[in-house]
């Protein structure tokens, strides 16, 4: 029963205030001409051109699809990017993606070297009969919601900021690593995930956090640290999180992480070891604050 | 050591005892930096440390961005809370009010710089005047405001705030010019500097990380490439013949668009910037290690 596809265009890290409105806006228009709704993203295999994701993919295509969006086309960066922007609308949205109806931020570029921009979008997709709808960058306090804001807040642990601008907590879904687990030596388990540089980095120090295990969320206290390497890199950013009232192994898993406070920059000469106190006072802190209902 | 480090500059350390610290670590006087921080801020600091200290001036992307904590009833003498108290007011400043003030100080705005700063007043900075109870005229300073947000509410006329700047902004300038806009004295309680040009805290270290790596002999992956000074010019990349000609200051053929370029050698080893002009590549600057 395919009549053709309605598609949200876009990068969409982060599936921020203004990426959801384009969401919306997308799945408006399927129900209204009989469409399938859809969102095009993309991923980097290899060479990246763009700064620090916000969310890994996983996470991203979830809140997509929780906008409504009934499918996802996800190509991975090198398929596209030797593409014209006409051929991108011709081969790709239309042949492949059989496009009816395209939705997107005015600030929407696509096809080698990003030539294409919204007019030309356009343009082509007059051309092959394909309605287009660019909507202007959407707002929050004066200011334009962007994934550059947005990263600078996690950085700079302004948490509650970010997760106003991104419709919900901020969360990361990373692999659980086994061994060293410095938590084990003082008493209490930990689940340690390694934050890769091609991701947004909080800003180091102890945070209240909460973590979804088998569908049911945990309050619990995460510290964002760093820590020597083995291989050739000095340095490499990890997540530490205590999950109160859980017993188990998370080996093999990635659970979701969601940041909902920053409670204390490391000090100057803090150790890993009183990193991990004040990981035990923010526990008690979590559980006390704990507001399931915030989180999706 | 050729590259740039972006160090985390730690609170109560002017930026040139960083430089000084840095100079033992690194093991070399080559050290330039981008834009000075306050003693008592901290953040994105990028140092530029060998051959790559050329590129200091040659940079494109000046914007600064800050997380800055204003708190409205207070006003000190150097407008952060480090200086001796001038003025107290017996106000309440609401989020609203704040909200409703902050849009008046977005864009190009000219603003007068402090007598607490480095700035020079024949051959003099004005901080050693301000320190003998010297005020004399400044010029005011063409600036932009590219952002500006409230971010969180800390207590009770302490608030957050996060600013996106051109070079030469002083934050606590703002934040004062903020407190007359409201009625009231302000004054500058925190700071930290989240980026400075196309450096984040994402590419930051603190001291404490940077010792850290050299006693682990991994000092040179902390260093970003200075070719990301230029990542927005287009790369060539030249043979080993090619890249004796530029070396020697001569120009070589090389059919490419006018304009400058980064230029690479076959090893992917960057070399520096150049220009071609009429299908002729000169050298403009080399960043390689004699």
């Amino acid at each position: 029963m395919m009549s053709g596809t309605s598609i949200a265009l876009g990068y969409f890290d982060g599936v921020h205030l203004g990426h959801r409105s384009i969401l919306k806006q997308t799945v408006d228009i399927a129900k209204g001409a009989g469409l399938q709704s859809a969102a095009f993203t993309f991923y980097f295999d290899t060479h990246r051109t763009k700064a620090p994701d916000i969310l890994t993919l996983t996470e991203r295509k979830r809140r997509i699809l929780q906008q409504g969006v009934a499918q996802i086309f996800c190509p991975s960066f090198a398929e596209i990017s030797s593409l014209s922007p006409q051929q991108f609308v011709r081969e790709f949205l239309a042949g492949q993606c059989k496009a009816k109806a395209v939705c997107c931020g005015e600030n929407f570029r696509f096809g080698a070297g990003g030539a294409g921009d919204v007019h030309m979008l356009q343009c082509f997709c007059d051309e092959l009969g394909i309605q287009s709808y660019v909507l202007p960058l959407c707002r929050q306090d004066g200011l334009s919601v962007s994934a550059t804001r947005i990263r600078s807040l996690i950085g700079a642990g302004e948490i509650q900021q970010a997760n106003t601008l991104l419709g919900q907590p901020y969360v990361v879904d990373l692999p659980v690593q086994h061994g060293k687990q410095l938590g084990s030596s003082i008493g209490f388990p930990t689940v340690n995930q390694i934050y890769p540089d091609t991701m947004q980095q909080p800003a180091q120090g102890v945070w209240r956090t909460a973590v979804q295990i088998d569908g049911v969320w945990y309050p619990a206290a995460t510290g964002i640290g760093s820590r020597p390497t083995v291989n050739q890199n000095a340095i490499s950013v990890t997540c530490e999180s205590f999950i109160c009232n859980w017993q188990g192994y998370a080996y093999g898993t990635s659970p979701r992480v969601a940041f909902l406070e920053y409670l204390w920059p490391v000090r100057r000469y803090d150790s890993l070891q009183e990193l991990q106190q004040c990981i035990g006072q923010a526990a008690q802190l979590s559980c006390q604050r704990f507001d399931p209902t915030i989180l999706q | 050591m050729n590259g740039i480090l972006i160090v985390d500059k730690p609170s109560e350390w002017t930026s040139f005892d960083v430089i000084a610290k840095l100079r033992g670590v690194l093991g070399t006087r080559k050290i330039g930096h981008s834009g000075t921080l306050d003693p008592m801020a901290t953040g994105v600091l990028p140092v530029f440390v060998g051959p790559a200290a050329r590129a200091v001036d040659l940079q494109t992307d000046h914007t600064k961005e800050y997380i800055a904590g204003v708190q409205f009833g207070l006003a000190t003498d150097t407008g952060d809370i480090t200086g001796t108290v001038r003025e107290r007011q017996d106000t309440v400043v609401t989020c609203e009010q704040l909200q409703q003030v902050l849009p008046r100080f977005l864009g190009q705005q000219q603003q007068l710089p402090p007598m607490y700063s480095a700035i020079k007043q024949n051959g003099q900075p004005l901080y050693r005047l301000a320190r003998q109870g010297i005020t004399v005229d400044r010029t005011p300073r063409a600036i932009t405001v590219h952002e500006l947000e409230m971010v969180s509410q800390q207590e009770e006329n302490k608030f957050v705030l996060r600013i996106l700047c051109s070079k030469g902004s002083y934050v606590r300038v703002l934040l004062e010019d903020i407190g007359k806009a409201l009625g009231c004295p302000a004054v500058m309680y925190s700071l930290r500097r989240t980026r400075a040009g196309r450096y984040t805290l994402q590419n930051a270290f603190t001291l404490q990380q940077i010792v850290q790596a050299k006693e682990q002999g991994k000092l040179e992956s902390l260093l970003i490439g200075v070719d990301t000074v230029f990542d927005t010019l287009p790369a060539i990349t030249v043979n080993d013949r090619l890249e004796q000609k530029l070396k020697n200051g001569c120009a070589a053929a090389f059919c490419h668009p006018d304009g400058r370029v980064r230029v690479y050698t076959q090893q992917k080893m960057y070399l520096g910037i150049a220009r071609v002009t009429d299908n002729s590549l000169q050298v403009e600057k080399l960043f390689i290690e004699r």
